[in-house]
């Protein structure tokens, strides 16, 4: 790897968060094993990470305060309002030859839908590890190895070891969809999409409806509701588990606003 | 001249594996002063676990020495990389068999075995540190330090949370980042120690 240099600061972040690839991440590795420039911030970010970790609901509970330029927008909007407002009354009192309207029908407004980001919102899917007799392959190990570490929420290293289940087996549908599922709950969606096509391209495995839904999710996370919308309908046409929670969101999706994230 | 100064060559690495190789003993503290951090940083990245961290470096820093002493080392202009694989071998060990304590190997009392580790004092003074220079930078850029090191988002996530342009945000977070990793070398230059303890739990 040649020194990132001026990129150094974000590829730290990406290491310390997780957001590396494999490649990525064993390469920077070696990298900051010889350079000191990207080891200081390194030390530096990591010093900051913990420090940050440990005072974080101090750090968000302080407003950030809004810049003036939206404060003045608003105020704007409200100066118009208020103007609007002044001018139907007068105009409402001037006319009186039409009946006024009765207050439920102006006061009727369209019900705000959920956003995109709300409706990607999921818990991660349940596993239960099963028990075998007689002796596991190597990659059986890994993914049950791993899916210790996704039981206890550390996606980060659950990650690692499903990596390594898939390279072992890259046909086993299991490992590729929590895979999947780790990335996203990891917050790497690009990562977790491309896993996740992976497994649906396996073709007809147990994993397919689930590997579609979470897709979906991927896909509303990113602001994408035309994809999301196609896994979804995938997940109705194949009739199982999933169905009514498929069919729920794609109501919710037809009155998510256009721009809506 | 220190391997701190030298940084990233190769001929220096192999002057240094061939001083191991040969017994000198500032050679060792050397290599150890170098990459005790490293792969410290490492582990603790890798394993989030502080224990098994120290016990992993312990391992790969003893396994380097006894390699580079009986001349193993193949490419030595290469050291680097040879450090940090055996270390990701150990951890991908550790991963494998999840074992939860550590070999019964004893350790060569040769090995310079405490070289770096910092002092529970010195680990709460930088850690005060660290604490000082977050306090005096702008509240809304502690945010996006919060946001990017511990929620893991980027830029663009970070955004329209903290109502600022998404290059505003990059600017921020690199200043900032800048300005403490700055003040706290400052600090550790005063007191002749490396920039930050190794021993920071991630």
């Amino acid at each position: 790897m040649d020194c990132p240099g001026f990129q150094r600061e974000e590829l730290v972040e990406r290491y310390l968060t997780g957001a590396l690839t494999f490649e990525e991440r064993e390469s920077f590795e070696e990298h900051y094993f010889a350079c000191d420039p990207c080891f200081a911030v390194l030390q530096a970010e990591r010093a900051l990470q913990a420090e940050l970790s440990a005072s974080a609901p101090q750090i968000t509970n302080i407003s950030v305060s809004r810049p003036a330029r939206f404060r003045w927008k608003i105020a704007l909007a409200a100066a118009a309002v208020l103007i609007l407002g002044f001018i139907g009354i007068r105009w409402g009192l001037k006319s009186n030859s039409s009946p006024a309207i009765p207050p439920t029908q102006t006061a009727k407004s369209v019900p705000a839908g959920p956003s995109l980001s709300e409706l990607a919102r999921f818990d991660p899917p349940n596993y239960t590890q099963s028990v075998f007799r007689g002796n596991q392959d190597k990659a059986m190990r890994e993914f049950r190895l791993a899916m210790k570490r996704y039981q206890q929420s550390d996606y980060t290293n659950a990650i690692t070891g499903l990596h390594a289940a898939v390279k072992l087996n890259p046909k086993d549908p299991g490992p590729l969809f929590f895979l999947g599922v780790s990335h996203l709950l990891a917050n790497q969606t690009d990562h977790g999409v491309a896993v996740l096509q992976q497994c649906i391209a396996l073709g007809d495995t147990p994993y397919l409806e689930e590997a579609h839904y979470y897709l979906a999710k991927a896909f509303l996370r990113k602001g994408d509701a035309a994809a999301a919308r196609r896994e979804l309908e995938e997940v109705v046409r194949l009739n199982g588990d999933q169905e009514d929670e498929a069919q729920r969101l794609l109501q919710q999706l037809k009155v998510v606003p256009a721009d809506s994230r | 001249m220190s391997v701190l100064e030298r940084g990233n060559d190769a001929k220096h690495w192999q002057d240094l594996a061939d001083r191991v190789r040969e017994g000198d003993s500032c050679a060792e503290n050397e290599l150890t002063a170098h990459f005790h951090p490293r792969i410290l940083a490492m582990a603790v990245v890798r394993l989030r676990d502080l224990e098994t961290a120290r016990e992993i470096t312990q391992e790969s820093l003893l396994s380097v020495l006894i390699a580079l002493r009986q001349g193993k080392l193949r490419e030595p202009g290469k050291l680097p990389g040879f450090v940090s694989g055996t270390a990701r071998n150990l951890i991908n060990d550790h991963f494998r068999s999840l074992r939860t304590q550590p070999h019964p190997m004893p350790l060569d009392p040769e090995t310079p075995s405490s070289v770096n580790f910092a002092t529970e004092a010195e680990l709460l003074e930088q850690r005060r540190m660290v604490r000082e220079a977050l306090g005096r930078i702008d509240p809304r850029d502690r945010v996006i330090l919060l946001l990017t090191l511990v929620e893991g988002m980027n830029p663009r996530e970070i955004a329209p949370r903290v109502g600022l342009s998404l290059e505003n945000v990059r600017t921020r977070k690199m200043r900032a980042i800048r300005q403490i990793a700055e003040e706290l070398h400052k600090v550790s230059r005063k007191k002749r120690q490396t920039p930050l303890s190794t021993e920071t739990v991630g």
